[in-house]
């Protein structure tokens, strides 16, 4: 069973839209009318069953890009619920290009609403321009979506984290606890520098990886291809953890690896190592105690220099860092899985 | 009272035509719908709430409600959790609490929207979600003919593999009751509900596994929202007035099969899940039962069952002619109440327009005088004005709830004393009478936790007062420490958990 679709089927008419598809449209700028490629759009079948007291029954999504001219175009479901009550009861597109506001086929922000001017075909998604004073954690909170939408707007997570704490304190958890300032990476690797590699030019979203917590002795930084897999992304884990542990640390990684080529081009001590579609450089720099890995996807680190120069790069810049080395430092604080390459549901 | 008798005569003589048709006219149906309204309401609340404030300051997730918590494929197939996982796959992507299928990872605001929804999944669940705040009870409807076409319905839906038809051949169907809301959150076979979420909560610092430890987090976050996502459904009239029959077998809309009510469609049609309007105040209650129910009258089922009316609550159509006075009607209507609160108030009669019986600029009840009677009835002004009004009420109860249910904050310190390291822990918003039992835990290399101490009682006997500090030796080498207290206090049980950095360690 098919609900009735609470859309038109163009723009021009009245006549209801079927909720199967297909569907078409085009996503523009507000301001400037201009077409928006490479917009993240993605479309939702929702299910649902049930006799009297009803709920979901599964989902089936579908994702695209915009073409150059703006265009994006989703083939009709053809796969159905099972069961008697199972019904295909909403469809929603859900449209998202950094910068802008989140499209919602179902309702609006930052001005609630429903949205009434959704068609099935011939659909003008007209995308407005990100304004600073909007909260990025109600956006986030409105925009919802699936993985390619959450990949894409990752970046925000970080400024809607800090808009919840209360007044006065920050991220680090200062203001709203007493406790050490937590290690920044940022800084230690810009998107510029990702994009120089090898002139890469579709989106990336920066954040931090998921696989362990920050702290004042460990943080990460993760360039993510929005567009492409995680052969196109570029990652770094940084450990604070003074001289002695740092090196133990820097042994333990390397035991961990597969296979590293300890080359001493880096730092104090390093190693190569490649694995998969991954390439990475592990170096050590013993005063005041700090550990890197850099991993790099190989479509962007085409050849192991280039891993090697932005680890030097890296290594340039560890001034950055709070340069007061810990009293005391844990000797195994992460087992980061250095030899995985960012994950796909990575960042903050 | 001739009125009631001739109702009654009437829907006798028509009881079994209507129960013929039932499997063809759909009828209507009274709830927060899962995928949009109680996912909305589960994020406003959160976001209202102190969630995010623990989540980064007692659990050391920088990025709080946005954290992506990620469960591993090998925890997903775990038994607790095995089956939980086959219902999320059940959720839209378009709403952002599906978590990846990839990598089972979901922030912590949509693992919280998540288990809001999931508390609907499978629909079914939603018979433990009524709670009449004047008797105690849940749904218990006398199944009668209505109920056994139901479950002949149910039945035919479900197929012989869950139950079905041997479920209606036994009775072991759902037959128009359930258990009390209030007891469904705090049963113990409820996975979703408060006995699991202490359990998941200590687990989520306490478990030896980062893995586990992980999963355990996600789904203490579940319980959280889904333990929100039953108050919420206390929010909503025909929950917590017994109203089942009426309100959700009782009207139609798309189709044959399609039993969702006008108003729930409505509220998901009008707001979805994205445009729930913000929670208004975050409440403040003395336990989490009087976020339900409480002896003041401001849990959130007696404040919703005497303001609203439902579907099936209605008053009666009373039947008028030459000598009828709007008083007559008034009164008549009143005596044929089920519920005392809200009564009918003083009626227009003079046109037979559209009127609307309006309390605090909300209207609650629509009516209409015609040849020969006065018809009550809901509609879509009665259905925006409601929802308006109320939902930003109940985003603020579930907020306050989530706050409740995190309220013990433990205090976490690393100190360096006479040579050794020692960790203080000090527990914060413990009501008076607190008792409980703190487990400590030390993470060695690898990220393997165990517990290295603990304290069979801690106590406070003022208000508002701390804990006495505990302190504990820490061993060599642990990386980072953490701690899960569950005990009882004069506000319910309660769990606080904490962990941090040690900055220890020697090679």
């Amino acid at each position: 069973m098919v609900m009735k679709a609470p859309f038109s089927s163009r723009p021009d008419t009245l006549d209801p839209g079927d909720l199967l598809g297909s569907f078409d449209g085009l996503v523009i700028d507000s301001e400037t009318e201009r077409p928006i490629p490479e917009a993240t759009v993605e479309a939702t079948w929702a299910f649902e069953r049930g006799v009297g007291l009803v709920g979901p029954a599964g989902e089936k999504t579908v994702y695209t890009q915009t073409n150059p001219d703006g265009r994006y175009e989703i083939p009709r479901l053809t796969e159905f619920p099972e069961g008697a009550s199972a019904r295909v009861a909403r469809f929603t597109l859900v449209v998202y290009r950094r910068g802008y506001v989140a499209w919602r086929s179902d309702q609006m922000f930052p001005v609630p609403g429903m949205r009434h001017d959704f068609s099935q075909r011939r659909n003008r998604v007209r995308l407005v321009q990100w304004k600073d004073s909007w909260s990025h954690a109600k956006h986030l909170a409105f925009m919802g979506g699936g993985e390619s939408i959450k990949r894409a707007a990752a970046w925000e997570r970080q400024p809607a984290a800090i808009e919840l704490l209360p007044a006065g304190a920050n991220q680090n958890g200062e203001g709203v606890v007493a406790g050490p300032a937590l290690l920044d990476a940022a800084g230690l690797l810009t998107e510029a520098d990702v994009r120089a590699l090898n002139r890469y030019t579709l989106p990336l979203s920066v954040g931090r990886l998921p696989d362990l917590p920050r702290s004042e002795f460990y943080d990460t930084l993760h360039f993510q291809s929005e567009a492409k897999s995680e052969r196109y992304d570029v990652a770094i884990r940084v450990w604070r953890l003074g001289d002695v542990a740092g090196e133990a640390q820097y042994k333990k990684l390397l035991a961990d690896l597969p296979e590293p080529e300890a080359t001493q081009e880096v730092g104090d001590a390093s190693a190569r190592v490649s694995a998969g579609e991954v390439r990475a450089v592990v170096f050590l720099v013993k005063e005041p105690g700090i550990v890197v890995s850099v991993t790099c996807g190989l479509g962007q680190c085409v050849s192991p220099p280039s891993v090697v120069g932005l680890s030097k790069l890296v290594q340039s810049r560890l001034g950055s860092l709070d340069k007061k080395p810990p009293m005391d430092a844990p000797l195994d604080p992460f087992a980061a899985p250095l030899n995985a390459a960012p994950t796909p549901e990575s960042q903050p | 009272m001739k009125t009631v008798l001739k109702q009654n005569v009437r829907l006798r003589s028509l009881w079994w035509p209507a129960c013929a048709l039932a499997l063809a006219w759909p009828r209507v149906a009274t709830a927060w719908e899962p995928a949009t309204t109680q996912a909305g309401l589960a994020e406003k609340a959160a976001v209202a709430s102190n969630v995010h404030q623990v989540l980064v300051s007692s659990l050391q997730r920088p990025l709080g409600l946005f954290e992506p918590i990620a469960v591993a494929a090998s925890e997903r197939a775990a038994p607790g959790l095995k089956n939980l996982w086959l219902r999320l796959n059940a959720l839209s992507g378009a709403e952002g609490y599906r978590p990846s299928a990839a990598t089972g990872a979901n922030p912590a605001l949509s693992w919280i929207a998540a288990g809001a929804t999931v508390e609907g999944v499978p629909a079914e669940r939603g018979r433990h979600h009524f709670f009449d705040p004047i008797t105690g009870k849940g749904l218990h409807d006398d199944p009668g003919v209505t109920g056994g076409f139901h479950s002949l319905k149910l039945a035919l839906d479900q197929g012989s593999a869950s139950g079905g038809l041997r479920g209606l051949a036994t009775g072991s169907t759902f037959d128009l009751t359930g258990r009390p809301a209030l007891g469904w959150v705090l049963s113990d076979d409820n996975e979703l509900g408060l006995p699991q979420f202490l359990l998941a909560m200590q687990a989520s610092v306490a478990a030896e596994r980062l893995d586990a430890r992980q999963a355990a987090l996600a789904h203490a976050l579940m319980c959280l929202g889904a333990v929100g996502a039953v108050l919420a459904d206390v929010g909503e009239p025909a929950h917590v007035r017994n109203d089942f029959r009426a309100a959700f077998l009782g009207g139609g809309s798309a189709g044959s099969w399609d039993q969702a009510s006008d108003f729930e469609r409505f509220v998901g049609r009008t707001y979805g899940r994205a445009g729930i309007p913000d929670a208004s105040s975050v409440v403040t209650r003395p336990s989490l039962q009087a976020f339900f129910t409480a002896n003041d009258g401001q849990g959130l089922a007696q404040r919703t069952q005497s303001q609203f009316f439902s579907a099936g609550t209605l008053p009666q159509d009373i039947v008028t002619d030459a000598t009828t006075t709007p008083k007559g009607v008034r009164d008549e209507a009143n005596q044929s109440l089920l519920y005392p609160q809200p009564a009918v108030g003083r009626l227009q009669l003079r046109d037979t327009y559209r009127h609307y019986q309006t309390v605090n600029g909300v209207r609650q009840l629509a009516y209409q005088r015609t040849a020969n009677e006065v018809h009550f009835f809901l509609d879509e002004a009665v259905y925006a004005d409601v929802s308006q009004a109320w939902l930003p009420v109940v985003a603020g109860y579930v907020a306050g709830l989530y706050n409740n249910l995190l309220r013990v904050q433990a205090d976490l310190s690393v100190r360096n004393e006479g040579g050794g390291h020692k960790v203080v822990v000090t527990l914060k918003g413990l009501a008076p009478g607190a008792t409980g039992t703190l487990r400590l835990f030390a993470e060695e290399a690898g990220g393997k936790r165990h517990e290295v101490g603990s304290a069979l009682a801690i106590s406070v006997s003022s208000s508002d007062a701390a804990s006495t500090p505990l302190s504990f030796e820490l061993p060599a080498g642990a990386s980072r420490v953490a701690v899960a207290v569950q005990g009882q206090d004069a506000a319910g049980a309660f769990v606080a958990v904490a962990e941090r950095a040690t900055a220890l360690g020697a090679p």
